[in-house]
């Protein structure tokens, strides 16, 4: 962020001047960092109460109380056990007791979080013991000697560590151990891990040992005994393996160390604070016998803290009697008792007075619990003095006032409404401020994953800084259909008071609390037509105040929804979201609905891609990968004008389709969604129709589906009508003409050739053809009636449809999506697979020459023959009443054709001709089909049939000769 | 299975079929030419003029032998049906003429029988066999199987024979006249003639009253 509008122009001076280490550590999640520095941790420390933990009533118990069990008397060793939820203040309290009793000169060794077992055996308690006392801990060398030994040489200890551990399980009843070769590797491999967990923290509250139960199931080398049950079995082996080290290095185990430290104090009693018990999982059963031992040379108090899970083990009915047991958080939830939503403002508030009160600005007079009562005047020569921007309501706060912050603790999940949670939230939103990410602390997206209901009016929510502002730092008045915001934030982030003239924000006098504000801003809650007129300027009469309208429940509900829009944009599937999340989706689906034409393919196209009515054809960013039938939409490039847009049409949709207003919709989200649709469009596109892979076999991948569309289409033309070359314009004319179906004298041509069964399936593909035709509009179509013939010869040219057909992949076409379908619902996988089916029936047919005799008789009659000579030829002859009854009929029936009869007839022989010694198949099929049909065809067969024999036809005139000479030579 | 296009072979087609069937209206012809050919063999010899051969009917015959000799079988066809149509008028007016003269032969052998009934001269079997021979003497032998010049010489045989065979029975009849008052009579009588009895004389009257003839005269005279 570049130019920011801070008080006076600058940053707030207190946190222009931040030590950024210093705020780490007032937000760290680990109360040891803050316990380090006493005074920051005294400031910030509020009153701690718990519940006892064995008792279910709502009895309390203060940290003062906690204390004094530990400064009253006991007789060997004793223990107070805090037991809590992470994050519910069981450090904040194990850190508190450690700085009064250190008060106290008690000697308190205080073990984090992060400590690790080998260290605290062979470092903090060595050190603890130097600390106090002259030389060395007897038996720490050893530990220390183990320590270097598994931080350098840690293969070396576990090789010696498995061979003991093995050995001594072995010496166990019914165990049947053989470690050798490879399961043995594999052991060392996995005690070499162990080792590096009990000498390097990992994880917090995670109980650290060698074997867990679900390893001795997992890996068949630890599962070496007959009877015993995993829990025990891992049980055996922790302690074989524990105990191989310890003798191994000749350690002393935590409790025995311990024994020899405590026994040094006499009656100064130590204290060894654990703030996560779980450290000490593998010792954890000596230490509780330790603990729980009274006899009177023992002399350690324990401040044991950690999750149920961890300090279970200390639950003995021993431990019960001796021990103390608190709870943090109350028995079914994560809620504390001194942070609720009466005291979250006082809770934080000094984690953000202290950076003040280093110079005197903030100075808190408090009761003797620690507890803020007040807050004084700044001191005259401190910052905020200087400053004077701030007044007292909101000065240790900034740059959050108190509302601001209640709603952050309000904000929070149920689950989160702890103190951690609360703490860490308040500073990150200070982080973004402070660094500068965002002008506003409001206007940080940490804001957005917190659940905020309140809305404003429409044409303030548009204006995002104004809408957050207003929002997080307005206090609702009364009557609830206001929210006034102290004009000294707006200025503080930078938000200028000429907003105002174009937005329905009135001037209101403050209250005696917010003195020095001046004239507060009055800003309308909820929709468009809350309090006063969109539009209206300052000034007006106010008397629209309090006016109410009725609302439709969709109005109602897009004011109940617009405020977890942010929540929303931030995560879509945050628990503040779940319910506005319905609308934003309905919203977006049907949006796409509308811009992809009901999800078609192409604009004006018949193919679709049908999303059912559980299914999305988007995918919000954070929610996963989008499908391959899906786009991916980021929430964050909505900016707030669009999302109010998207939630007002969604709530429509969902609840009253019929009064959505798509238009304005589209008007603000137009552009911007139909950017989705494109690419909706295009993935669908892309990977179900452009990928060759999903119709083809390897090797037809050259095949688009552009070629398919023409190869289905073709192939329908061409069973259409055999004799036409099949040519972009014989596509076209087929196209314009009326529906394509097998030509009859094919038809039965091919029922000589082939079964029923196969019939069906090509009367079935040419039922597809109407389907392959829309597609065939949807792909070439260049106006309304006209094609794209040179595109259309370039599919023909280079990919021959039987060809195409044959390359086809079953399982390619079987799998493509039911989704994938025609406006009419038929699916484009059963369409294929009718084309799929076309070249296998027509196997082996290609070249087929059954038919070739007839063509040829038939063409060798008909070429060159003229047709007028032809005619009259037949009607001297069929003057001559004598010829066989049979030739004058056919003859009688040959006049019946006309002449553009002959010449396609012969054009049909010519085609065959030409195409039955083709080199694709592609034309030797269509050869033989055009040979087939000219077999069948009527006047093919009379031709074919005539019988033109006139017999012996040999002329004896002799006879006629000698008696006409004798008759002409008489006189 | 011929070759050729269906034109050609509508064209051959047409010519062979053309042919056949001119073949057929010659081989009437020829038919026509031997009834005719035989027929003037039977009037050359029965009768004392015979018809001469109409020539036009000899021109449309020679215009088709001339058509068949050189294979114009258009011009065959042309010219067949006046050949025939001309043969056929030729056969018809050598068959009027045979008939006009058997006529008359029918007539005198029916006077040879009434004669005969009176006067028993000849076997009356003899007479009725040259009633039928001259009843049945113009159906001429049309049998292919026989040469024509075979059935010719039958014709002109037969014809001959006939002629002989009523010479001897009018012989025969005369014989008892020759030489009497009516002997030119008779003679006429038996030639068929007709016989004016006012042109005859009172002897020849009473001669013929007196003869075999006398009821037959009377009963001719009454019966006109």
């Amino acid at each position: 962020m570049s130019s920011t509008l801070q008080p006076a122009d600058s940053l707030c001076p207190h946190f222009r001047e931040i030590d950024e280490e210093l705020l780490e550590q007032l937000s760290s999640e680990v109360a040891k960092v803050r316990s380090q520095k006493k005074g920051l941790f005294e400031f910030t420390h509020r009153q701690i109460e718990v519940f006892d933990a064995l008792d279910d009533g709502e009895e309390t118990i203060t940290e003062d109380e906690i204390y004094e069990t530990l400064t009253s008397h006991h007789e060997g060793n004793f223990a107070v056990v805090i037991e809590g939820n992470v994050g519910t203040g069981k450090s904040e309290l194990c850190a508190y007791l450690s700085h009064q009793l250190q008060s106290d000169d008690r000697p308190v060794l205080h073990i984090g979080k992060n400590a690790d077992l080998l260290s605290i055996m062979a470092e903090e308690i060595p050190n603890f013991y130097r600390d106090h006392f002259e030389g060395e801990l007897p038996g720490a060398g050893n530990a220390k000697r183990l320590q270097r030994h598994v931080s350098e040489n840690r293969r070396e200890v576990a090789r010696l560590v498995v061979s003991k551990a093995a050995l001594a399980i072995s010496d166990l009843d019914d165990t049947t151990v053989n470690l050798a070769g490879e399961p043995r590797e594999k052991l060392e491999d996995f005690v070499e891990q162990k080792l590096t967990a009990i000498s390097q923290r990992g994880e917090l509250a995670e109980k650290v040992r060698f074997v867990e139960p679900k390893e001795v199931e997992e890996f068949s080398y630890l599962n070496v005994f007959d009877t015993k049950s995993t829990v025990d079995a891992a049980e055996a082996w922790n302690e074989a393996i524990w105990d191989a080290v310890r003798d191994e290095y000749d350690s002393p185990s935590m409790d025995q160390l311990l024994k020899r430290v405590g026994q040094k104090f006499g009656d100064n009693r130590p204290v060894l604070v654990f703030e996560d018990f779980s450290i000490s999982a593998l010792d954890a059963e000596k230490l509780r016998n330790y603990m729980e031992d009274d006899s009177p040379e023992n002399n350690w108090d324990f401040i044991i803290a950690g999750t149920q899970d961890a300090t279970e083990v200390l639950h003995t009915q021993t431990g019960l009697e001796r021990h103390e047991f608190y709870r943090t958080n109350r028995p079914d939830s994560s809620s504390v008792l001194f942070l609720d939503r009466d005291t979250c403002v006082d809770f934080i508030r000094p984690f953000l007075g202290y950076v003040k009160h280093l110079d005197g600005s903030v100075r808190y007079e408090r009761s003797p619990s620690n507890t803020i009562v007040e807050i004084d005047e700044p001191d005259p020569d401190s910052l905020c003095a200087e400053c004077g921007f701030c007044d007292q309501a909101f000065r240790d706060l900034f740059p959050f006032n108190e509302i601001f912050l209640r709603r952050i603790y309000e904000g929070l999940q149920p689950e989160d409404q702890r103190p951690r949670k609360y703490v860490e939230k308040v500073f990150n939103v200070l982080e973004d401020y402070y660094t500068e990410i965002v002008d506003s602390p409001a206007s940080s997206d940490e804001l957005d994953e917190l659940s905020n209901p309140l809305t404003v009016h429409d044409d303030i929510y548009v204006n995002e800084p104004l809408r957050r502002l207003t929002t997080w730092y307005g206090t609702p008045a009364s009557g609830g259909d206001r929210l006034l915001v102290d004009p000294r934030f707006a200025t503080a982030f930078g938000i200028d008071e000429s907003v105002l003239d174009e937005l329905p924000i009135e001037l209101e006098e403050g209250s005696a609390k917010t003195d020095g504000a001046g004239r507060l801003w009055s800003v309308p809650v909820g929709g468009a037509d809350t309090g006063m007129s969109s539009g209206g300027t300052s000034g007006g009469s106010g008397g629209s105040t309090g006016k109410t309208e009725t609302k439709s429940p969709e109005e109602q509900k897009i004011i109940e929804m617009k405020g977890y829009l942010d929540a929303w944009r931030n995560d879509p599937s945050s628990s503040a979201a779940e319910d506005l999340d319905v609308y934003m989706r309905r919203g977006l689906k049907d949006a796409l609905d509308t811009l992809t034409e009901g999800f078609s393919l192409h604009n004006n196209g018949d193919l679709e891609y049908f999303v059912g009515g559980n299914e999305e054809p988007f995918v919000l960013d954070g929610h996963g990968i989008a499908d391959r039938d899906q786009v991916q939409i980021d929430p964050t490039d909505f900016p707030p004008s669009e999302l109010l847009a998207l939630l007002e049409y969604g709530v429509y949709r969902e609840m009253n389709a019929n009064d959505a207003d798509e238009v304005a919709f589209f008007e603000v989200a137009g552009t911007h969604m139909t950017g989705y649709a494109r690419k909706w469009r295009e993935n669908v596109r892309t990977t179900h129709i452009g990928s060759s892979t999903n119709f083809f076999t390897r090797g037809s991948s050259q095949y688009s589906f552009e070629d398919l569309v023409v190869a289905m289409y073709g192939m329908a033309a061409v069973l259409d009508d055999p004799w036409q070359p099949l040519t972009a314009e014989r596509i076209e004319d087929a196209y314009l003409g009326s529906e394509l179906t097998v030509d009859e004298d094919l038809r039965d041509g091919l029922s000589n050739r082939m079964m029923q069964e196969q019939l069906d399936e090509i009367e079935e593909f040419m039922d597809q053809s109407a389907h392959a035709e829309s597609l065939l509009d949807e792909y070439f179509a260049a106006s309304d009636s006209v094609l794209d013939r040179r595109e259309i010869r370039a599919h023909l040219e280079s990919s021959p449809p039987l060809d195409v057909l044959d390359g086809l992949k079953k399982t390619g076409l079987e799998d493509l999506p039911a989704n994938l379908r025609l406006g009419s619902g038929a699916q484009l996988r059963d369409i294929f697979l009718t084309g799929w089916k076309l070249p296998g029936i027509f196997d082996g047919l290609a070249g087929d020459e059954e038919a070739t005799a007839v063509v040829e008789l038939v063409d060798g009659r008909l070429r060159g023959a003229d047709f007028d000579a032809t005619r009259e030829y037949i009607e001297r002859i069929r003057t001559y009443d004598d010829l066989e009854p049979e030739t004058m009929e056919n003859l009688g029936r040959l006049t019946a054709y006309r002449e553009a009869d002959f010449e396609e007839l012969l054009s049909a022989c010519e085609l065959h001709e030409d195409l039955s010694t083709a080199d694709t198949t592609q034309r030797r099929l269509h050869g033989t089909l055009a040979g087939l049909k000219i077999q069948q065809h009527d006047l093919a067969s009379l031709i074919d049939d005539l019988e033109l024999s006139a017999g012996g036809t040999h002329a004896e005139f002799e006879e006629f000769q000698e008696l006409s000479d004798r008759f002409t030579d008489l006189n | 299975m011929t070759t050729g296009t269906l034109e050609s072979e509508l064209e051959q087609f047409y010519h062979a079929h053309r042919k056949k069937h001119l073949i057929k209206r010659v081989d009437e012809a020829t038919e026509l030419l031997e009834v005719v050919l035989l027929l003037y063999s039977i009037q050359e010899i029965l009768l004392s003029d015979p018809l001469a051969p109409d020539e036009d009917a000899q021109v449309a015959v020679q215009t088709v032998q001339d058509a068949i000799e050189v294979d114009d079988f258009q011009e065959l066809d042309d010219r067949l049906p006046e050949a025939l149509e001309r043969l056929e008028a030729e056969r018809d007016d050598v068959r009027s003429a045979l008939r006009r003269h058997l006529r008359d032969v029918e007539d005198r052998i029916g006077g040879l029988e009434a004669l005969n009934r009176r006067v028993e001269r000849v076997e009356a079997q003899d007479i009725r066999d040259l009633s039928g021979t001259a009843e049945s003497i113009m159906d001429v032998p049309l049998d292919q199987d026989e040469p024509f010049e075979e059935r010719n010489r039958r014709v002109r045989r037969n014809t001959r024979q006939f002629v002989t065979d009523l010479k001897t029975v009018q012989n025969a009849m005369f014989k008892e006249f020759r030489g009497s008052d009516i002997a030119g009579l008779v003679r006429a009588l038996i030639r068929g003639e007709d016989v004016k009895l006012s042109s005859q004389s009172g002897e020849e009257l009473v001669a013929l009253r007196e003869s075999t003839f006398g009821p037959y005269v009377e009963l001719t005279l009454e019966g006109e």
